[in-house]
């Protein structure tokens, strides 16, 4: 039995429907245009953008003193939706391994991050480490994804020295090994795992916060607020998409189609957040009691009715226009109902805390609304701020994208050393490669094509007594890691290791807290502890919080504190491992985007020529290099 | 020559056999399984009465419910899915279409229902503190009429997709996003119906009447997580090399979670409204039987998460197995406590079960050749001819697909 046999397949066959990346795009035009657009001087578009985002934040800054206390949680829970269901979009779509998620996956991380730190900035109604684990799993990927994509901006950057030294830290030592791409592809799948469950913790912890402290209790709360979350996600990276694609030259990598995809996504989460909607009356209706029913006519006329009637129709009817593929298509009408999707599902939140029942005033809704309205400039600033320090668009996976979609965007040979065209007599006469000093340790650099290329000359060339062998590329690359034996299984059992230390260290602090909230102390809670699962005899109980409901409902936040430790785990675990994958050489510059296989003595007997000879007489499609070169040394970056 | 031995010659010369090889013929078989199916009600009716037999009768009619209802989304998920994926599932989602023909046998086993409805749901005139609408709909001509409309929706839902466009990774096979998302939300929609009529409302205890709003989403991700269970014991593997071939366990493990979780953000919206009804529902169905299986269903969920880290055929299989059981014992859970004061599995279930499994064999070749739109290519018969395959993984030994990988067709 081959436990390892149902890994799903590592190449990507052409996808279904039309292209979700531009024909003429390659492995260095991607580098070109989105290092370009991160690294060129900041334009008056640019400066006139962040300039408008001014005048909202100082609206918030006025009036945020002036917003009643009661709508403080709406607005936290508003900005905590957003960075849930964007985490979520981001971790569905890296978890089941979507190819087209390039296109919108920073937009997405990004939004995610800036999101829930602007939740941070209201008075937040969940418990404070729900929060934590969301802001942390979405820095934890936001920071994971970008690593290659540093190291790509670290190479471009070279004149520009404090920028170069900037991304160089930042890179942490990123050299394209292929240990290096298997810890990051895996952390990034970890990050997006923890990043699902600090997102899904924090919805239902938001959920149960409106059932304790309103009359809200319908079952199907917290689903409604995860779909409308992922709704609301969906709505702000349309409308962001739509603006950067717009203002940023960027139609070959967020295509129509990427729009498309988007607007049936939109269609569908909106049919999925009305079912939750009607389900909840059709049941009131059928099953319900008097009391049921007076709150839904509440909801429909009463002092609910503003808050629901906005709900449906600017938060999830406009969503059933993308029936029409012309407006799905159109990426005005994309842009403006998803972002009135976005701004229209905040009113469930108003909903959820009950705002009505507070004797708020129109003023008083209308100055909250106002303010956080004016908190979205914060957020149009941070992403303003962001997009000059990382590339829109993720390098490493677009190129990932381009490689199986398109059939010209491999990297050619560099055009380097004339004298080093494979087939010929190699060793003594090897080329250097231009910069380097004479007299380099013995050992052959080989470029190639493609990954598979790569994987089919390491395969013939490692054995017990062959040489060192290491590959780079600028994408991820499982099978040369599989032909290098190449394997790292420390991430997953740190981060579970992290997780688990997390969720004890939660409970232990409830329970110290619990003992002394308790009238025997210590004693009391060992009496619940010893029953765990009896459902209280008399109802309702007497404890404000009963066992074993109090301990599910301490499980939510526990859930996030293990997702935190979880990350902070998968973190360490992969900062290690980006050291371990650091080979000790980094390749030249005129090297970097190509894939390439460094061959060094490993203590046996070492002949460059033999080896060159080995390699120049492999089948063009299944190993044979583009070029070689005799190894070059530097010191590390 | 004695005359017993004459008398085998003789049905020997003339064609005839005896009374267990009549039933050993193949072509007999759903004879044979009908039959003994009514044998195993009939004997639960004498041992338990109509008052016990009708909620294990109506379990294990949601039991067999559960394979077609849960394959259908499944079925639509994966055919979906396959759309965007380098290579697509092959025996998995034949071995689901198989499952569709299902649909009419449950539509026929379920006459019974609206029969005994005055065994199973309260009496229109004891509705309590219900709404009226849910006073109309506890009328049994109501309820056979919806279950009527269920069924003829269901079916037309199965018959739409368990058609074969050519081979099923045919592009022209595929289905498109309005056909998915048409077909889930019918089903969703449907779905959420019948479980309420049929599941949460169970009980003639006015006092003990349960409502809540996410129970349909519950049942439905039960069923599909029992369906895709079935369907994974069933299916032989994917052919082709083994690191192209696909992970089942991760979907079992994504539905069993949003299952699991389901379960949970229940139990917590219910406890944090303090919801009376609520808690004489949990209490009842609260005791050890009742915490023994939501343990073993959490330490299952538990397994089937952390083995995803490292999965494997025989790993998924073991899964699979234990989802099986889980789910059967939690439809048992939903409907057997509102009748009896507590949760238990007895012999009337045990033969209730037993008697449906065989109905719904006797059944399904009958509806195969009525509804030849369901009759599916089944995937087993090839599994002797890959006995001693060489090259065969150990799990690939006593099974092999019919269905040739994508890269033959």
């Amino acid at each position: 039995m081959t436990e390892r046999a149902l890994q799903p397949a590592a190449e990507t066959l052409p996808l279904y429907g039309a292209p979700v990346i531009g024909a003429g795009e390659t492995v260095a035009s991607i580098a070109a245009a989105l290092a370009g657009s991160v690294l060129a001087p900041a334009g008056r578009l640019w400066r006139l953008a962040v300039a408008g985002t001014l005048v909202p934040i100082l609206v918030w800054a006025g009036l945020r003193s002036a917003v009643p206390a009661e709508f403080g949680p709406a607005g936290a829970a508003w900005w905590i939706g957003l960075a849930a269901g964007c985490l979520l979009i981001a971790g569905l779509l890296l978890l089941a391994g979507v190819a087209w998620r390039c296109g919108i996956g920073r937009l997405t991380q990004t939004a995610a991050l800036l999101c829930a730190g602007l939740a941070a900035l209201h008075p937040v109604p969940v418990h404070p480490v729900s929060l934590g684990a969301l802001l942390l799993a979405g820095f934890g990927l936001w920071a994971a994804a970008l690593l290659p994509d540093w190291a790509v901006l670290r190479d471009a950057a070279e004149p520009d020295r404090r920028r170069a030294r900037l991304y160089r830290t930042l890179s942490a030592g990123w050299c394209g090994s292929a240990l290096q791409w298997l810890a990051w592809e895996r952390a990034c799948r970890g990050f997006g795992l923890l990043g699902i469950l600090a997102a899904v913790a924090v919805l239902i912890d938001l959920a149960l916060v409106a059932a304790l402290r309103t009359e809200r209790h319908d079952t199907l709360l917290p689903i409604a607020l995860l779909v409308e979350a992922v709704l609301s996600g969906a709505g702000l990276i349309a409308a962001l998409a739509t603006a950067l694609r717009r203002s940023g030259r960027l139609d070959g990598l967020i295509t129509g189609r990427h729009l498309d995809i988007l607007g049936r996504l939109l269609l569908a989460f909106g049919l999925a957040a009305l079912y939750c909607h009607v389900t909840e009356i059709v049941t009131a209706l059928l099953y319900g009691d008097a009391a049921e029913r007076a709150r839904l006519t509440r909801r429909f006329l009463g002092d609910e009715a503003p808050a629901f009637w906005t709900l449906m129709l600017a938060g999830l009817v406009p969503t059933q226009l993308f029936w029409i593929p012309a407006i799905r298509r159109s990426p005005l009408a994309l842009g403006l109902i998803g972002a009135l999707v976005a701004i229209g599902l905040g009113a469930d939140h108003v909903l959820a805390t009950r705002i009505g029942m507070t004797g708020a005033t129109f003023a008083d809704l209308l100055t909250a609304g106002i303010a956080t309205l004016g908190s979205a400039g914060l957020f149009v600033l941070g992403l303003l701020l962001l997009l000059r320090l990382v590339p829109p668009v993720g390098i490493a996976e677009t190129r990932q994208l381009a490689l199986a979609e398109n059939a010209h965007a491999a990297p050619r040979a560099p055009e380097i050393a004339p004298d080093t065209r494979p087939g010929q007599p190699l060793g003594q006469s090897l080329g250097q490669l231009p910069g380097q000093p004479p007299g380099q340790p013995p050992g052959l650099i080989a470029i190639f094509a493609s990954e598979a290329g790569l994987a089919e000359a390491a395969r013939g060339l490692s054995g017990p007594r062959g040489p060192r062998l290491d590959a780079f590329g600028p994408v991820p690359m499982p099978e040369a890691a599989a032909a290098l034996h190449r394997a790292d299984r420390g991430l997953n059992r740190l981060a579970l290791f992290g997780a688990f230390l997390g969720f004890a260290a939660f409970v232990a602090i409830r329970i110290a807290g619990l003992a002394g909230e308790m009238p025997d102390g210590p004693a009391s809670v060992a009496a619940l502890l010893a029953r765990p699962l009896s459902w209280p005899d008399v109802w309702p109980p007497p404890w404000p919080a009963s066992w074993p409901l109090s301990g599910a409902m301490a499980a939510v936040p526990a859930l996030s504190a293990a997702a935190a430790g979880g990350v902070l785990g998968l973190g360490v675990a992969l900062v290690s491992a980006l050291r371990a994958g650091r080979t000790g050489r980094v390749l030249p510059a005129a090297l970097a985007g190509h894939f390439v296989l460094t061959i060094e003595p490993s203590g046996a007997p070492f002949n460059p020529a033999a080896l060159a000879r080995r390699l120049s007489a492999l089948p063009a499609d299944a190993g044979r290099p583009l070029a070689l070169y005799g190894l070059a040394a530097e010191p590390l970056r | 020559m004695s005359a017993e031995e004459k008398g085998g010659a003789a049905r020997k010369a003339t064609g005839a056999k005896s009374a267990g090889a009549y039933f050993r013929d193949p072509a007999r078989r759903p004879a044979a399984a009908f039959a003994a199916g009514m044998a195993c009600l009939l004997l639960a009716l004498h041992h338990a009465g109509l008052p016990r037999l009708a909620p294990a009768y109506l379990a294990a009619w949601t039991c067999l419910l559960a394979l077609p209802a849960g394959a259908l989304p499944v079925v639509i998920m994966i055919e979906r899915a396959d759309a965007w994926r380098p290579q697509p599932e092959t025996a998995l989602l034949e071995t689901l279409r198989g499952l569709l023909v299902l649909m009419p046998v449950a539509a026929i086993l379920a006459l019974p229902i609206p029969v005994a409805a005055f065994l199973l749901y309260p009496a229109p005139e004891s509705a309590g503190p219900d709404g009226p609408l849910a006073l109309l709909g506890a009328a049994p001509s109501l309820l056979a009429i919806r279950l009527a409309l269920y069924f003829a929706l269901w079916t037309g839902l199965a018959l739409l997709f368990a058609r074969r466009g050519g081979e099923p990774w045919a592009k022209a096979g595929r289905i498109d996003d309005g056909r998915a998302v048409l077909g889930l939300g019918l089903h969703t929609v449907v779905g959420t119906l019948a479980a309420d009529d049929l599941v949460m409302s169970v009980g003639t205890d006015p006092g003990l009447r349960f409502h809540a709003s996410a129970f349909g989403l519950l049942v439905l991700a039960a069923w599909s997580s029992l369906a895709l269970a079935v369907a994974i014991l069933v299916a032989p593997p994917d052919t082709g090399p083994a690191r192209r071939r696909h992970d089942r366990l991760t979907p079992l493990a994504v539905l069993l979670l949003v299952w699991a979780g389901l379960h949970v953000v229940q139990f917590l919206m219910l406890g944090a409204a303090a919801d009376p009804g609520a808690a004489a529902w949990y209490r009842l169905r609260a005791g050890f039987s009742g915490c023994a299986l939501a343990l073993s269903a959490a330490v299952v969920v538990g397994l089937a998460a952390i083995l995803t880290l490292r999965p494997g055929e025989n790993r998924t299989r073991l899964v699979a197995a234990l989802a099986v059981a889980i789910h059967l014992a939690e439809l048992y859970w939903f409907v057997t406590p509102a009748f009896r004061a507590s949760f238990r599995i007895g012999l009337t279930d045990l033969l209730a079960l037993a008697g449906m499994i065989g109905l719904a064999l006797g059944l399904a070749p009958v509806v195969r050749r009525l509804i030849p739109g369901l009759a599916v290519t089944p995937v087993w018969p090839g599994r002797e001819r890959a006995r001693g395959r060489p090259g065969a993984a150990a799990g690939d030994m006593r099974r092999k697909s019919v269905v040739p990988p994508p890269e033959a067709s």
